[in-house]
């Protein structure tokens, strides 16, 4: 039978936020999680190009002596907020870029070895070329900063509708490539992934042990959904997760906007799914 | 029947999220309109807390065109910052976020910013959280007055805040605002996911407060290209005649299969409206 470690699967609060942050630890504790990817912003914590939180030091040991939870991975919003590495605005390319400088610096206050990141921000009436390029140079500025914090910087593939670069495996490789840093790495997004046509057993195929991170939820292949609402078979899918011996983070990115308003019933239905999966 | 000049009808920049926004002003003035609302804070319209990009190229981009932006809409349902917000720096921020939202968009030549209540945690005393919202859009009005700039609050999708998300919720608020440079306006998504009527927004506000709308077509979800929902154009257009409605008529897009090619859907939109507006 395949088999995931606990301390594998990071819930994330990318759900909760209509509720406040220590609901979400408080369910998470309940549920026997033991790992969180901390989806940082509004309302649950705050960091933008100036800086960060100030109370981070009371937040981390909530996190981890009130509720016995790690952070493993620090993802600050990427999607909605104006902070695009691939963006063609200098002044908001540059903002980015300090962003998440600000964000592995968080992630290393908070103990976690990974930031989250995308590559969006492409005009879809400029040349694709011009976005990656911006992303790459983005990036060699990150991975020096992602190397004195202690962190690696995870970037995962996007849904085509989000950017016009670096939605599928071979532009992600070739971006890795360019880029040349041994502190940025991949991470799978199993919602990106299906979208594309592609395969986990591709992904490890082509990039091997550099996947170091992975947002690996259900999906039609649309949607961020719990496991048993998409078209995924997770039992194939942790078989190839052993088979590939990977180890590192299943993040929970639950998008859906159904899931807000109890969150706590979404993630105890989706521990149901990996239940027997989990071999301390 | 034509109920209103076409210049009434005013392009919104938000399904041109992909694009540069040079192309979406661009596309604008290709489809013979006039007026914009600008989603503004991040990219090519830039503000935040601490202060704002500088608004003279897009001024001049505007007057190129020959384009107005006569209302300014800060991010305030994706970005960190919103109206009603709990934590005291997130609220201070959030204030800092729309006061400059206020003046870059005054700077463009905007005489409205657009709003929404904001919403408290889902757990929370809703009252607690009405009474923020309130005190934000009391200190934002205060601005206001100095600008000459007017709010101009819609309301939300039950799934998006318990404030303001019917007639009762923005009448209540907009007494307890209680304000001139407080108005509202109508959504026509909002006011049809609560069952409400153009008739019954007039009755409860009066013409005189009813200063903007995003009006798209929807069923009752949805912000749609006229035709792709399912409201009745010529009523809606005709309640808004009855009662003497003086502002914009904004095209609020926000379907995601539309930000691919949003020139296209635009196109399909205003061919449709063009049968009502001269």
């Amino acid at each position: 039978m395949p088999s995931i470690k606990r301390n594998q699967i990071a819930a994330m609060n990318i759900h909760w936020k209509l509720y406040p942050f220590e609901d979400f630890l408080k369910t998470q504790q309940q549920l026997g999680v033991k790992t969180i990817e901390f989806w940082a912003t509004a309302p649950h914590f705050l960091v933008d190009e100036y800086g960060y939180q100030e109370n981070y030091r009371e937040v981390r040991k909530m996190i981890e002596e009130q509720y016995g939870l790690k952070v493993g991975a620090f993802t600050p919003e990427c999607a909605c907020f104006p902070y695009q590495i691939a963006s063609w605005d200098k002044g908001l390319w540059e903002r980015s870029i300090e962003y998440y400088k600000n964000g592995l610096e968080c992630a290393s206050l908070f103990g976690a070895k990974i930031e989250q990141i995308t590559c969006c921000g492409g005009a879809w009436d400029q040349e694709p070329e011009y976005a990656f390029e911006r992303a790459v140079e983005a990036l060699r500025i990150l991975g020096p900063a992602a190397a004195d914090n202690g962190v690696t910087l995870t970037v995962e593939t996007v849904r085509p509708e989000e950017s016009n670069v670096v939605t599928t495996l071979p532009e992600l490789k070739r971006l890795l490539k360019a880029v040349d840093h041994p502190n940025v790495k991949a991470a799978v997004d199993t919602c990106a992934m299906g979208v594309a046509n592609e395969t986990l057993e591709e992904w490890f195929d082509c990039l091997g042990s550099d996947i170091r991170h992975m947002h690996f939820i259900d999906g039609r292949p649309y949607g961020h959904l719990i496991w048993g609402e998409g078209l995924h078979p997770l039992d194939d899918y942790i078989e190839t997760l052993n088979r590939n011996h990977y180890e590192g983070y299943l993040g929970q990115e639950l998008t859906v906007v159904d899931y807000w308003f109890d969150p706590a019933q979404t993630d105890r239905k989706n521990m149901q799914a990996f239940a027997p999966y989990i071999k301390d | 029947m034509k109920y209103f000049a076409k210049e009434r009808i005013s392009n919104f920049n938000i399904h041109y999220d992909l694009y540069s926004l040079d192309y979406f002003l661009d596309c604008t003035q290709k489809l013979g309109l006039k007026n914009v609302e600008l989603l503004s804070g991040g990219k090519g319209l830039y503000f935040d807390y601490k202060g704002f990009s500088d608004p003279k190229p897009v001024r001049r981009k505007l007057e190129q065109r020959g384009l107005s932006c006569r209302v300014i809409s800060p991010h305030n349902c994706d970005y960190q910052y919103q109206f009603a917000a709990k934590d005291e720096v997130l609220r201070e921020r959030s204030y800092e976020f729309f006061a400059n939202g206020m003046r870059f968009g005054a700077e463009l030549g905007a005489k409205v910013m657009q709003a929404n209540s904001g919403w408290g945690f889902w757990n929370e005393d809703q009252e607690e959280a009405m009474k923020r919202s309130a005190e934000m859009h009391q200190r934002l009005c205060e601005l206001g007055d100095q600008l000459d700039v007017t709010i101009a609050c819609e309301t939300l999708r039950p799934q998006e805040s318990k404030l303001a998300w019917n007639l009762e919720g923005l009448k209540k608020l907009f007494d307890m605002v209680d304000h001139p440079r407080f108005k509202v306006m109508v959504d026509i998504t909002a006011m049809a996911v609560a069952g409400e009527t153009v008739q019954q927004w007039f009755d409860t506000f009066g013409t005189e407060n009813i200063i903007h709308t995003h009006f798209q077509d929807c069923d009752p979800y949805g912000h749609r290209v006229w035709g792709d929902g399912n409201q009745n154009l010529n009523d809606l257009l005709k309640a808004f005649k009855d009662n003497q409605y003086e502002g914009l008529f904004s095209q609020e897009l926000t379907v995601r299969d539309y930000y691919a090619d949003p020139y296209h859907h635009d196109k399909r939109n205003i061919t449709v409206l063009d049968q009502y507006f001269y």
